[in-house]
């Protein structure tokens, strides 16, 4: 192995050792299959659009801010590697990368979006100019990030799909996201589950209720000999 | 089976029932938040309490012998409707950090940090105690939110 590949693999590994699980995991039973509000967004051009206008397609919402030293460029790059494997047509998906932090405006972004080359035509790269509407958002998301200090933030590291309506139908997390990520949310977002999908938040509470039901009808139910 | 036995296992089982059912209800009915144990190092070195929003605030709770520190010891002072964020730690023995009429119950960990949101609806003054034994001034380990 060459000693660049192995050095950025090591790389890769630290970074991913440092920023796993980070920031407070969001409560998504409370999220999924609610609708977020209909905010408005500023993006890197200066033209405005509401959630709403991205309706038709699924939306996937990256809440970033431009000033992280670490996560938020691994996620945005990562992701920019894992659109351009995938070669999805136009129609299949718009793209939200947007602020979450209250003191970044378009200068900040639009700088984030230049060092790191989010220009596919389906990104958006944007900010909620208006700080009330901006934590209506992030509350919706159950999206919680801690200041450490004025420039560093603790924040989970996660992807938002959206469906053509508008509602929220899964979160990928992760550090590096892959392609098959990034399909798995499309899919889900575009109503198509697996079969283990479907049944799998089931799974534990009917297995409760059984144990349950079996312990009582052996112990009060059971005729005798 | 003895219908003694029988009858005190039947009234395991419901209490089971009853206790699953108190914990839906809090989860669903009241939307209480699960304490959270931050799964990161991070380290607060002293308290802080800083505004990161519209009537949004980070509170930075270390808890010591015998006080807190919380930016200010002991009180904070919020306006009516603000959502708190409190990440609580210890800076020497495990103490409690609960704050009466919400379901901030947290310890307060040497190393550790606890976490837990809250909004405060009400004016009026919500009383912080420490309920977890930690020395001779435990007593007097007393604080308050101030809601106005």
């Amino acid at each position: 192995m060459r000693p660049t590949r192995l050095a950025g693999y090591l790389l890769s590994f630290a970074l991913g050792c440092s920023a796993f699980g980070q920031g407070i995991p969001p409560n998504i039973s409370r999220t999924l299959g609610t609708k977020p509000p209909d905010v408005l967004f500023t993006d890197t051009t200066g033209r405005t659009f509401h959630l709403s206008a991205l309706k038709g397609k699924p939306v996937i919402l990256s809440p970033i801010y431009a000033g992280c030293p670490s996560a938020c460029i691994v996620i945005s790059r990562s992701v920019k590697k894992a659109l351009a494997q995938l070669k999805l047509p136009n129609d299949a998906y718009t793209l939200l990368t947007f602020s979450f932090d209250p003191k970044e405006g378009r200068k900040e972004m639009a700088d984030f979006q230049r060092q790191h080359g989010l220009n596919h035509p389906n990104w958006r790269v944007a900010f909620i100019a208006d700080d009330r509407a901006l934590f209506e958002m992030l509350d919706a998301l159950d999206f919680r990030f801690t200041y450490i200090s004025e420039q560093v933030k603790d924040h989970p590291n996660l992807l938002v799909f959206l469906d053509s309506e508008g509602v929220i139908r899964h979160y990928e997390f992760g550090l590096e996201f892959t392609p098959e990520q990034l399909q798995r949310g499309l899919r889900i977002a575009r109503g198509e589950y697996t079969l283990w999908e479907r049944v799998s938040d089931w799974i534990v509470p009917v297995g409760a209720l059984g144990v349950l039901a079996t312990g009582a009808w052996m112990m009060l139910g059971r005729r005798k000999k | 089976m003895d219908r003694f036995e029988k009858r005190a296992i039947a009234l395991a089982l419901s209490l089971v029932l009853m206790f699953f059912g108190l914990i839906v209800y809090a989860a669903k009915g009241l939307q209480a938040d699960l304490p959270t144990c931050l799964p990161y190092k991070r380290e607060i070195k002293q308290g802080a309490f800083q505004e990161i929003g519209p009537n949004r605030y980070q509170v930075d709770v270390v808890a010591f012998m015998w006080g807190f520190d919380m930016g200010q010891i002991n009180t904070i002072r919020i306006p009516r409707g603000a959502i708190v964020d409190f990440y609580v730690t210890s800076r020497d023995v495990m103490h409690g950090y609960h704050i009466d009429k919400t379901l901030v119950n947290l310890m307060a960990i040497p190393g550790a940090i606890t976490y837990s949101r809250v909004k405060f609806d009400r004016p009026g003054e919500y009383q912080i105690i420490c309920h977890e034994y930690c020395g001779l001034g435990h007593q007097n380990m007393a604080g308050k939110v101030i809601v106005e």
